[in-house]
């Protein structure tokens, strides 16, 4: 056997254990989702064929469209919120200076707990009779004095008290992405900048924000992909009421599959949430395309 | 066209002094120029100058103000740096505009003075290409038209000819030198390049550690340095130092001696150019022998390497001649060609 | 300078609030945690414990989960059952055994992971394997792909190989979604070791797993460092999968162990206490990974922020 046959089996070998893995738990069941979607599976009984039936069935039914228009006005106003945090500490982390380290590890700290236990912090902090946030909102005069102030009634409301809860949670990698991009500016074009008569404001204008382009780039794209799939925040701290007013795709996908089984449908559920992403992250490559 | 003084400028990096108590006066639409090795703090002097750093002591002044206090933004100085800093993101005119666009100034006028610049520096051609796709001395020009639109009171240059080719920078000095007088802008240039200095300057400031140690015009320089370090850092090649004492009045050394008469007793460095060292016959009157440890042949000159106990010697003998290595040669010079250092303050005695 | 000074200022004051803010949420759930019930419960909450109690963590760490197995149905995820002292509750499940649950996840991950990731991230670097560059894309594709899309195929599928409501199966999951960070970072700590360091010990007559062992790894230890801490990350915090492919209550993990209390009960509960225990309890671990590897974390996600 020559040497290099020798070289490309040993390779194989080695990359052998990360390809079973791809194949039979991401290839396989990606394969295997567009293959359930055209598919009705019923409790009992074999599989059978209904071609594109169930997007139609998705397509019609309302609770899709629901679903789907809170999880992009949900994307639409957090995206904004993370991302005006994330530039500003960003921004400040960028000094060189005694300390910044430290803050910086502070705004990153939010990222590393789970979003679960996140949910049950902010849960209690929104809590309708016992809240600090609550008592806070009273004291400032929202709500009744003797009485409970929820968040949760209202589906605009409850969706702005978790959008705060996911700020400050994923605030800090978008932070540290945008550092990244931050730093790598060279010093000399502030100083040139500067020197050439812009005040502060300006040369953040003018020369940081177009250099930044491609971490926005990537930030954004994060960040939407993320709030797109969103689930387990709203699952935990609204349940996805009142009314099902703040109930995401996922939710719903989830819900159809494990709690209806009504398999094919939300296989075919998961393969539409699956193109908008990609449809989306396309558009956003698209116009970022150009770094400088 | 306004002056610029340094008076007392102090810049300490906790205990590190960088620019020591340096004084300067520099005449209004004068070109000088801030040499020395890396290190000596004239980099640092400039940026002082600019504001990009803080003043530990001392007081800058332009014209009359004393702009200490005054931020960058406001100082109406231009700079050109080494690497250029064009904003990769911008084009060529958008870079050369940036200036005026912070002034505020209306888009005719802008467009005026962008053109009357980029004629200047022969970059009409350029104006809507980005920073990337030009070559190494079209973006120094494009640094050059930038610092220029403006109209500063003072043109800052850091290195701005070191990373070009060696053809090229020659060219750019005849550029930077025909540009200086059509402008007149009051200009401090910084290099490390003596030949740059030579060339371009109205005076120089030579530099060393952080201290100015001698500010004349090149040719007061060259003839006449102040210091060791000054003679040898001035002229190419550098001028040869030998160290020895003078002993009843008489120069001598490991190999070297002088026959002439020296007013002076004790330790001494004797320094003497390249060009003014003869070699001679063996027999002909000679201040000492040495080997040769290598042949240079430059096309103009042959330059012939001596090593001496711990010192060595470079003699630039004629283009025509060939030495061997390992050959004895003899050499002579004369008093009125030598230079005397003292051996401790290194300060020249005029002897 | 008396002028830059303002400067100063205005940064420290402005990260200074900052800070406040963003620990906050964490001090006070902290602080809730161990509060008697009677300062917890009211409307007019303190700034500070004026008491102190240790019985929320004592409550839920102690549960007695063996109670429950013997009288829990198969398919009834959220039994309630009536616990002493609340009245009502829907712990099914002691926290130290749901601790200790996601804790056998998140180690079988972390090993296998690096594992995984170290052979195949040195297997593409240093071999010239058909289609090379192929299999690597293949392999960082998963990050592409939203896990949602995937989980009624992979449920189908773990059914099939008797993976459902098992640690290994879990296990399996989390690796293949570690996969993508993880061979890019093996590769790119791999590649940055210049060839002639194998070649020389090839040379020698070592075998190839003695230069893995000896002066690969070593020399990749921040990859392999930042490759545990992520696999960390991804496997303690995840809560999807842990939700839809365990079923039975012993083996529940600790998010959903947390969420169960958090979503059953109404808000006259004493459930908050345990709640904020809870919260507690399953924050320790991470932070203190992060407190110790705090830069592996920032270079994962650095390290593909260059690669976009």
């Amino acid at each position: 056997m020559s040497r290099l046959r020798r070289e490309q089996i040993v390779g194989l070998l080695m990359t052998l254990p990360a390809l079973l893995l791809l194949s039979i738990f991401f290839l396989y069941p990606l394969f295997n989702s567009f293959w359930m979607s055209l598919h009705k599976w019923p409790l009992f009984g074999k599989p059978k064929w209904v071609g594109l039936d169930n997007y139609v069935w998705m397509i019609n039914d309302e609770r899709f469209w629901q679903c789907l228009k809170f999880t992009l006005v949900y994307t639409i106003t957090v995206t904004p919120m993370l991302f005006i945090v994330a530039i500003g500490t960003a921004l400040l982390c960028n000094v060189k200076t005694w300390g910044t380290t430290f803050f910086r590890s502070i705004y990153f700290l939010p990222v590393v707990m789970s979003f679960a236990t996140a949910s049950f912090v902010w849960l209690w902090l929104y809590s309708e009779w016992y809240g600090v946030i609550i008592f806070l909102l009273k004291a400032i005069g929202f709500g009744p004095e003797d009485g409970q102030l929820s968040v949760w009634t209202d589906g605009w409301t409850a969706m702005w008290a978790v959008n705060a809860m996911v700020t400050w949670k994923f605030a800090g990698i978008q932070m540290i992405i945008l550092l990244a991009g931050l730093q790598s500016i060279r010093d000399d074009y502030y100083e040139a900048s500067r020197l050439m008569g812009a005040s502060r404001f300006q040369t953040i204008w003018n020369i940081t924000l177009p250099l930044l382009r491609p971490s926005i780039a990537l930030a954004l794209i994060l960040s939407i992909a993320g709030s797109i799939q969103a689930y387990e925040q709203f699952q935990i701290m609204t349940r996805g009421g009142p009314m099902n007013e703040t109930k995401t795709l996922v939710m719903l996908t989830i819900g159809m599959g494990f709690d209806y089984f009504k398999l094919g449908p939300a296989a075919a559920l998961g393969v539409i949430i699956m193109s908008i992403l990609f449809v989306i992250t396309l558009i956003q490559l698209r116009l970022f395309r150009k770094a400088y | 066209m306004y002056s610029v003084d340094l008076i007392n400028l102090t810049k300490k990096w906790g205990k590190v002094t960088a620019v020591n108590d340096v004084n300067l006066h520099i005449e209004e639409g004068e070109f000088v120029v801030l040499l020395g090795p890396s290190g000596c703090g004239k980099t640092t002097t400039m940026r002082l100058v600019a504001g990009l750093e803080e003043i530990t002591a001392g007081e800058i002044k332009i014209g009359d103000q004393i702009v200490n206090e005054i931020d960058p933004r406001k100082r109406d100085v231009s700079m050109v740096f080494q690497n250029y800093s064009l904003f990769p993101h911008m084009s060529v005119r958008n870079n050369i505009a940036y200036p005026l666009k912070m002034k505020k100034i209306p888009s005719a006028e802008q467009e005026k003075k962008i053109n009357d610049v980029s004629k200047l520096v022969e970059l009409q051609d350029l104006l809507d290409r980005k920073p990337a796709e030009l070559s190494g001395g079209q973006r120094q020009r494009v640094a050059l038209a930038r610092a220029i639109v403006r109209q500063p009171r003072v043109f800052l240059m850091d290195e701005p000819l070191s990373n070009l080719d060696a053809i090229l920078r020659v060219t750019m000095r005849s550029e930077l030198k025909n540009l200086h007088h059509r402008l007149g802008v009051t200009t401090i240039y910084v290099t490390h390049d003596q030949v740059e200095a030579m060339t371009l300057a109205s005076r120089i400031a030579v530099m060393s550690d952080g201290k100015l140690l001698q500010y004349d015009t090149p040719q007061i320089i060259f003839d006449e340095p102040s210091t060791k370090f000054v003679a040898g850092f001035i002229g190419s090649p550098a001028m040869n130092l030998i160290n020895g004492k003078v002993v009843n009045g008489k120069f001598i050394s490991d190999t070297i001696n002088a026959d002439f008469s020296i007013n002076y007793e004790g330790d001494i460095t004797l320094g003497i150019r390249p060009d003014k060292i003869d070699i001679v016959d063996q027999n002909s009157p000679n201040n000492g022998s040495v080997k040769v440890f290598s042949n240079e042949s430059t096309g103009e000159s042959n330059l012939i390497t001596c090593k001496m106990e711990d010192q060595s010697l470079i003699i630039k003998a004629d283009k025509n001649t060939n030495y061997e290595i390992d050959n004895e040669i003899f050499l002579n010079f004369k008093k009125e060609d030598c230079y005397f250092f003292d051996s401790k303050s290194e300060d020249r005695l005029k002897l | 300078m008396k002028k830059y000074s303002g400067d100063w200022y205005w940064y420290y004051v402005i990260n200074s609030v900052l800070v406040i803010l963003i620990l906050f949420p964490i001090y006070w759930t902290f602080i809730s945690s161990v509060k008697k019930p009677d300062e917890l419960i009211t409307s007019e909450p303190t700034f500070y414990p004026h008491t102190w109690t240790w019985q929320y963590y004592d409550r839920i760490w102690n549960y007695d989960t063996a109670v429950l197995t013997s009288a829990t149905t198969a398919t009834n995820n959220s039994s309630k059952k009536i616990h002493k002292t609340t009245g009502s509750v829907t712990q099914t499940i002691g926290i130290d055994d749901a601790f200790t649950n996601s804790a056998i996840v998140s180690v079988g991950t972390i090993i296998f992971s690096i594992i995984v990731s170290t052979f195949a991230g040195y297997g593409l670097t240093f071999f010239r394997i058909p289609f090379k560059e192929v299999l690597f894309i293949l392999l960082i594709t998963p990050i592409l792909v939203p896990a949602i899309s995937l989980i009624i195929p992979i449920y189908k599928l773990l059914k099939v190989l008797g993976l459902t409501d098992s640690y290994l199966g879990l296990i399996f999951l989390h690796t293949t979604a570690m996969l993508p960070i993880g061979v890019f970072m093996m590769r790119n700590a791999f590649s940055s070791i210049p060839n002639s360091l194998r070649e020389v010990a090839l040379l020698e007559g070592t075998s190839e797993l003695k230069i893995i062992g000896n002066v690969m790894l070593p020399l990749a230890i921040p990859g392999l460092l930042t490759v545990m801490v992520f696999a960390m990350y991804i496997s303690w915090n995840d809560y999807v999968l842990a939700f839809l492919f365990i079923n039975s209550p012993e083996k529940t993990m600790l998010n959903i162990a947390l969420a169960k209390i958090a979503l059953g009960g109404s808000q006259f509960e004493m459930k908050w206490g345990s709640l904020t225990a809870g919260s507690m309890i399953s924050f320790i671990p991470i932070i203190i990974f992060y407190t110790l590897l705090q830069r592996y974390f920032v270079r994962g996600i650095t390290g593909s922020a260059v690669k976009e």
